[in-house]
């Protein structure tokens, strides 16, 4: 395959910018310089060529049709793929917007679908439709990235580039670690436009190992695309989006809690222990600081212990991880299993127009909340009778209010909920007591609901 | 003759509405007063002949959080005539907004008549009058919009006018079309919205404060009750009364035997509504403008096995806690604060416990962070809960001083500070910075014992050395960094001259606060070229000798810091410029 000649542009570029750098490597002590020099930049050059024909078959071309379409009718993207089962990931973006997604690897054009849109690891699945075997790229060891290593950015383009991948070369300018990765490039042209979209383009070291995913903006390592493909193969096409939790928030330890609890700044600090979580169950408290997971130290130091705790933890359901702490001075070892994060499952109150759903651990935090059994209100319908009961012109629910008893019925959870209900109907209720817990105090109010009532724009449930 | 006596009739009422505001303003403008202090102004109107002036809490407030108490120090009541007169506050309240001022007068004054502001009705025709000084005296008419607002966050309601209130003419009355008043003008919103105080709340207050000094509220602590809507009412299947809502778990109303579900019919022998948030407010302002130490009877209807059943409650009444800081109400609890760490504090108070959702009633509530400071640095948010530092429980104003100057004076790095918010417990460590460590400070002083006190602990706490003496022969024994007097200090022209002549020469930082810049008259020249100010009734004598007077609070020029020292805030600025300066200084030595 032929390089693409704007890439040679570029690689004399950045050649220039090696001889700027280098010392005296011997280049220009004897009379075969300019020859050990041509030599070598054609070494480089090779390995360019290389690098991009092994990596090629492994990178795709997306274009999305947007359901609304604004100035443009698509988008198009870059995608690697991760498995020889067809799949591929890309950066994350909305299923809803989408109506239609092609790829093409090459010349040679797929029909997608789109398998899993996941925001919180800001990425999507796809899976092409093809017989044969594809062929994934392969993810480098991000943890021995080196500022000032050589990179190649290898981007596939549409039909008017006649689909030729085009290589840009550079090396990596910053590697930035705390609560979230990224990394600066140094020469590349990353501006993305519709024939060399440089969103989701991969970003190979000279062994053609994946190590960055380029999101526009910023240039991230490969990890988290890493291990989503990782958890994918696990689970393969099962669609469901449980999520892997321990249950902890955590900080990095400062200079001055460092000297003041007298410890090690290669460490994270536990802030907060979710309730029924697997760190609670594993017994961790919050003032606790871990110092190793599965028998790996942390050895950076402050914010970049965060970068290095998430790289270190595999998030797996039914995983046991190890866990050496610190807790008051002395040692303790603990362990902690994945589980499910808890799903949050909301459900329409019709009667009063309110949503609802059982308190849940992370409720108890985002809330505020004072209580830890009741039902949880996380949303008022417009025009129904919460919203349009008033105490004098003031919501009398509100999100965020808990209700813990319902004219006359206790009602910790959507089950006692459901069946008060119940009761109410089969009496004809028009209108109830209902006893709240808002933020620091418990509050009474009545409503009127809408037991009974048939209006147009009302479904029978 | 009918036509002509009905002619003669339809001429006069025609004549006598055109006049009707001509006619107010010639009945009342000799008892409407414009009043001014160093720092703000506005209109008040005179209650009774003897001198008793009517006006805003905010107009005489120096709305210090950290003295919630302190007046502004020289206020002026300036009459219709022009005649001046220094007024003394008798006292005053920032919610309901009234104040009560004196002056004392050889001849009797003019006083409004009072209105009952209980018979004010929408769309009835209303003047305000405005006495800016500065201003021309304005009269502005309208009616009232609305007889009761409730939703404003006051304490009581408030009547909305759309005459126009204009920031000087707070505290001016609002009348009636008879000329009676019928409230006391506060601020004005936005175009069209003007509100007022009714007439009746100020009036007792007025009462509060010559017999108190303050407004004493009255409370059954703590239950939180509210007003009953219909369908509320009709649930439950009683009468609209007040509803008691959350009875605080061992508090004293619990003890008397009020329950949560309650139903007040009766209060002292007199009924109790909640049919709207009006009667609800009016019942609170009764409750709470009772007498301490006396009894309280409620008649109660209480659900007992499916029936309501009335049952009597009664207790004493005991004083209300203080209002804590919300919004842009300072309150009435002190806050406590470490300028040189960048926060305050504020006690506990039940009702900041529910208004700002506290996670626990004991400890002590942040109430304002420097941004930037070493506090906020350490990832301290205002309303956390301080419950430890350094290990020490903080349970109240006393032991978080104690605790926190302890920590201060030591000069140690670090306070650790264990807090609560929301659901979370925080320690967070804030590294403290001495920014006059190893400077030396000397005050010589004969003033005030109080504020010298606070400049000493000011300066100790941001690691200084201070050594306090009230004669001059002290500068002598030491090298210092900065020169504080404070006082009426009196030295003899030889000792002044050679202080001064010192001072410049050494670059020593010289602090003058209130009177002592007029020792500058025996200084070197060279002052002449600084900016300075000082006690604004002393200074034409430096003004005529040359010196560069600003007349500002406080003016730092160099090593040479001058301050009025009107009041405390001003006190306060000086300071932290006087520091500024000693942490500046270098030794011409060096």
């Amino acid at each position: 395959m032929v390089v693409f000649p704007k890439s040679l542009m570029l690689l004399s570029m950045a050649m220039m910018l090696f001889f700027s750098t280098t010392t005296n490597a011997g280049f220009f002590d004897s009379d075969s310089e300019p020859k050990a020099g041509r030599e070598y930049l054609e070494s480089v050059q090779k390995t360019v060529d290389e690098t991009v024909k092994k990596v090629s078959s492994g990178v795709v071309f997306l274009q999305l049709a947007l359901k609304k379409p604004g100035r443009t009718n698509s988008i198009t993207l870059n995608g690697v793929v991760i498995d020889d089962k067809g799949h591929v990931a890309t950066l994350y973006f909305k299923e809803g917007d989408v109506t239609d997604v092609k790829a093409w690897i090459g010349e040679e054009e797929y029909t997608a679908k789109i398998v899993k849109a996941d925001m919180r690891n800001m990425l999507t699945i796809i899976k092409i439709e093809t017989s044969e075997k594809t062929q994934p790229i392969v993810f480098g060891d991000t943890s021995t990235l080196v500022t000032g290593q050589f990179i190649v950015g290898v981007n596939a383009t549409s039909k008017n580039l006649a689909f030729e991948p085009a290589a840009s070369f550079g090396s990596l300018k910053a590697i930035i670690e705390g609560s979230s990765d990224s990394v600066l490039v140094s020469g590349m042209n990353l501006t993305h436009n519709v024939d060399i979209p440089t969103l989701g383009m991969p970003i190979f070291n000279l062994d053609g190992e994946a190590i960055a995913i380029s999101q526009g903006r910023s240039i991230v390592p490969i990890d988290g695309v890493a291990k989503a493909a990782k958890m994918f193969a696990n689970r393969g096409d099962d669609d469901s989006d449980e999520e892997p939790w321990i249950g902890i928030n955590y900080e990095a330890v400062s200079e001055e809690l460092s000297q003041v609890l007298k410890l090690p700044r290669e460490s994270i600090r536990i802030t907060r222990v979710y309730r029924d979580s697997p760190a609670s169950k594993g017994g961790l408290l919050p003032g606790d600081v871990i110092t190793s997971i599965d028998g790996k130290k942390i050895t950076r130091r402050g914010v970049r212990a965060l970068s290095q705790i998430r790289k270190y933890l595999e998030p797996e359901i039914g995983r046991q991880t190890d866990l050496e702490i610190i807790r008051n001075g002395k040692d303790k070892s603990l362990s902690v299993i994945f589980d499910e994060k808890p799903k949050v499952t909301s459900i329409s109150i019709e009667e009063f127009g309110l949503t609802v759903n059982d308190i849940s651990s992370t409720d108890y935090y985002r809330y505020n909340l004072k209580v830890n059994e009741g039902v949880l209100v996380t949303g008022i319908e417009g025009g129904s009778p919460a919203a349009t009961s008033t105490y004098f012109g003031r919501p009398l629910i509100s999100r965020g209010d808990v209700i813990t008893e319902v004219h006359g019925f206790e009602i910790k959870n959507i089950k006692d909920l459901r069946g008060a209900l119940e009761k109410l109907r089969e009496k004809k209720e028009s209108a109830v007591f209902i006893r709240l817990q808002r933020g620091n105090r418990p509050t009474s109010v009545s409503l009127d609901t809408a037991i009974g009532q048939k209006t147009k724009d009302r479904k029978e449930k | 003759m009918r036509v002509l006596i009905t002619l003669f009739v339809l001429c006069t009422s025609v004549a006598f509405a055109q006049n009707d505001g001509e006619k107010l303003f010639r009945k009342v403008d000799k008892s409407v007063v414009a009043i001014q202090h160093e720092r703000a102004g506005g209109s008040g109107f005179i209650v009774d002949e003897s001198g008793l002036i009517v006006t805003n809490g905010h107009v005489v407030s120096m709305m210090d959080v950290e003295n919630p108490r302190d007046t502004a120090r020289r206020i002026t009541v300036i009459l219709h005539n022009d005649k001046k007169y220094q007024a003394r506050v008798i006292g005053f309240s920032l919610d309901p907004d009234v104040a009560l001022l004196k002056i004392e007068t050889t001849e009797p004054l003019d006083a409004v008549e009072i209105g009952n502001s209980d018979k004010v009705v929408t769309g009835q025709t209303c003047y305000a009058f405005g006495a800016p000084l500065g201003q021309k005296r304005t009269l502005t008419g309208g009616i009232i919009s609305n007889t009761a607002r409730t939703s404003l966050g006051t304490f009581t309601k408030v009547f909305q006018m759309d005459a126009i209130i204009n920031p000087g003419n707070s505290g001016g009355p609002l009348f009636n079309a008879k000329g009676e008043v019928i409230g006391v003008n506060t601020y004005g919103g936005k175009a069209g919205m003007g509100f007022s105080i009714p007439i009746k709340y100020a009036m007792t207050l007025k009462e509060h404060f010559q017999k108190f000094g303050r407004f004493v509220r009255t409370d059954v602590p703590f239950f939180v009750s509210k007003a009953m809507p219909e369908e509320f009412a009709k649930v439950l299947g009683t009468p609209q009364g007040v509803y008691v809502d959350y009875i605080i778990p061992n508090s004293y109303s619990e003890s008397i035997g009020l329950k949560n579900g309650d139903v007040i019919i009766e209060m002292d022998g007199k009924p109790s509504s909640g049919k709207s948030e009006e009667d609800y407010y009016e019942w609170n302002w009764d409750l709470q403008t009772k007498v301490v130490g006396e009894k309280i009877v409620f008649k109660i209807l209480r659900k007992e096995n499916g029936k309501w059943v009335e049952k009597t409650v009664s207790g004493i009444l005991k004083e209300d806690e203080p209002a804590p800081q919300y919004g842009r109400q300072i309150g009435e609890l002190k806050e406590i604060s470490y300028p040189e760490l960048g926060w305050g504090v504020q006690s506990i108070t039940m009702g900041s416990y529910f208004i700002y959702n506290l996670p626990t009633d004991k400890g002590m509530r942040v109430s304002s962070v420097k941004s930037n400071g070493a506090v906020a640095r350490a990832g301290i948010n205002a309303n956390d809960v301080i419950v430890k530092i350094n290990d020490q429980e903080i349970t109240d104003e006393e032991t978080f001083q104690n605790v926190v100057d302890g920590i201060l004076t030591e000069q140690k790095k670090f306070m650790s500070i264990s807090t609560l918010r929301g659901n979370d417990k925080y320690f967070n460590v804030v590294k403290v910075s001495y920014y006059l460590k190893n400077r030396k400070v000397l005050i010589i002083s004969n003033g005030a014992p109080e504020e010298l006190a606070i400049f000493k602990r000011r300066l100790q706490l941001q690691g200084a050395k201070v050594t306090v003496s009230s004669t001059v022969e002290s500068y002598a024994d030491g090298d210092w960094d900065g020169v504080l007097l404070h006082g009426e200090l009196a030295f003899s022209k030889k000792e002044n001259a050679e202080l001064l002549a010192s001072l410049v020469e050494k670059k020593t930082v010289l602090g003058l606060i209130g009177k002592t810049p007029l020792l500058l008259v025996d200084g070197p020249e060279s002052l002449k070229d600084s900016k300075i100010t000082m006690d604004k009734d002393f200074s034409p004598k430096l003004i005529k000798l040359g010196f560069n007077y600003t007349g500002k609070d406080v003016e730092s020029d160099g090593t040479l810091v001058t301050s009025t020292g009107f009041d405390r805030k001003t006190s306060r600025s000086f300071l932290e410029a006087f520091s500024a300066s000693v942490a500046r200084r270098t030794d011409p030595r060096d």
